[in-house]
């Protein structure tokens, strides 16, 4: 899910990350794909409408009926977490 | 020169079979007897025993409480504490309070004439069955803090890392604020030495951390 819903080549492009981590949590009634990378993060509150590719992120979780959080603090990563419900 | 005592406990029959047990030790000189533990202060004050044999538990107050007072009026005495407790956190408490040896009121008629000698020469004494138990109970502090070091609340930050909640999240849970939860995350990650969260998720499986 991780790899459908996120370009790996997006992150490494855009964040200069090493390492990715992903992580695919079962909720009650969800299932949460929790994607973080080691890279220079950015403020997610600066993101131009259509950068970073996230509004295509969104639009995937979305379609799903999913919420997509995304947290990330310069200098130090980024985290993204989609949550889609189980039907 | 003889070592000079001070008695110190509520039951009268109890001192004096400890006068009896010192007084028949050439080197040692039960000098006075206190009941209470405000006498103890006082009889300490008039008699500067070298050391004073101190009761735990007297109807005024702890002997534990007025350690302090008689080592603040001459450092030089030696505090040699007699308890029925055999439990480490007690004897903990009395060596912090400043005593120099510890016994248990059972085992005194045996060891209360080596215990005083030894305090007396500056060393300290400790009932050697309490002794082996705290010992026993510092080690395993000591393994418990290698094996598992991080804190209550790192644990608690660990598990709802692990369970894929926000920094966000977390803070709200826990009624912390974002920037502390940052804080918990990167001392769990460089305490434990791990770098992902998948790591941290594989971490906490082991550890059981998300079976509580």
């Amino acid at each position: 899910m991780g790899a459908a819903l996120f370009h790996r080549g997006l992150i490494v492009k855009h964040s200069h990350a090493r390492n990715i981590s992903i992580v695919l949590v079962r909720k009650p009634g969800a299932v949460a794909a929790v994607i973080e990378d080691d890279g220079h993060g950015f403020d997610p509150s600066a993101v131009r409408e259509g950068g970073f590719g996230l509004v295509g992120m969104r639009e995937r979780v979305g379609l799903l009926d999913g919420r997509l959080q995304i947290e990330s603090i310069e200098g130090s990563g980024t985290t993204l977490v989609a949550e889609v419900p189980l039907a | 020169m003889s070592v000079r005592v001070l008695i110190v406990d509520d039951h009268a029959v109890f001192r004096a079979g400890l006068r009896l047990l010192i007084d028949a030790e050439p080197d040692l000189e039960a000098v006075g007897e206190a009941g209470t533990a405000r006498d103890a202060v006082f009889q300490a004050r008039a008699l500067k025993p070298d050391v004073i044999l101190l009761d735990v538990v007297m109807p005024d107050q702890s002997g534990l409480d007025v350690v302090p007072t008689l080592l603040h009026e001459r450092p030089e005495t030696k505090v040699l504490v007699l308890s029925m407790q055999d439990d480490p956190q007690y004897v903990r408490q009395a060596f912090s309070a400043g005593a120099s040896g510890y016994i248990l009121k059972e085992a005194a008629d045996t060891e209360v004439v080596a215990a005083i000698r030894e305090v007396a020469q500056g060393n300290s004494y400790v009932h050697p069955t309490v002794g082996a138990r705290l010992v026993a109970a510092e080690t395993a502090e000591a393994r418990r803090a290698e094996e598992d070091p991080l804190s209550d609340r790192e644990r608690e930050v660990l598990r709802l890392l692990a369970l894929g909640h926000t920094n966000q999240e977390i803070s709200a849970q826990l009624f912390i604020s974002v920037r502390t939860a940052e804080t918990h995350r990167a001392h769990i990650m460089q305490k434990l030495r791990l770098s992902s969260r998948a790591e941290l998720v594989r971490y906490a499986l082991e550890q059981g951390v998300l079976e509580q």
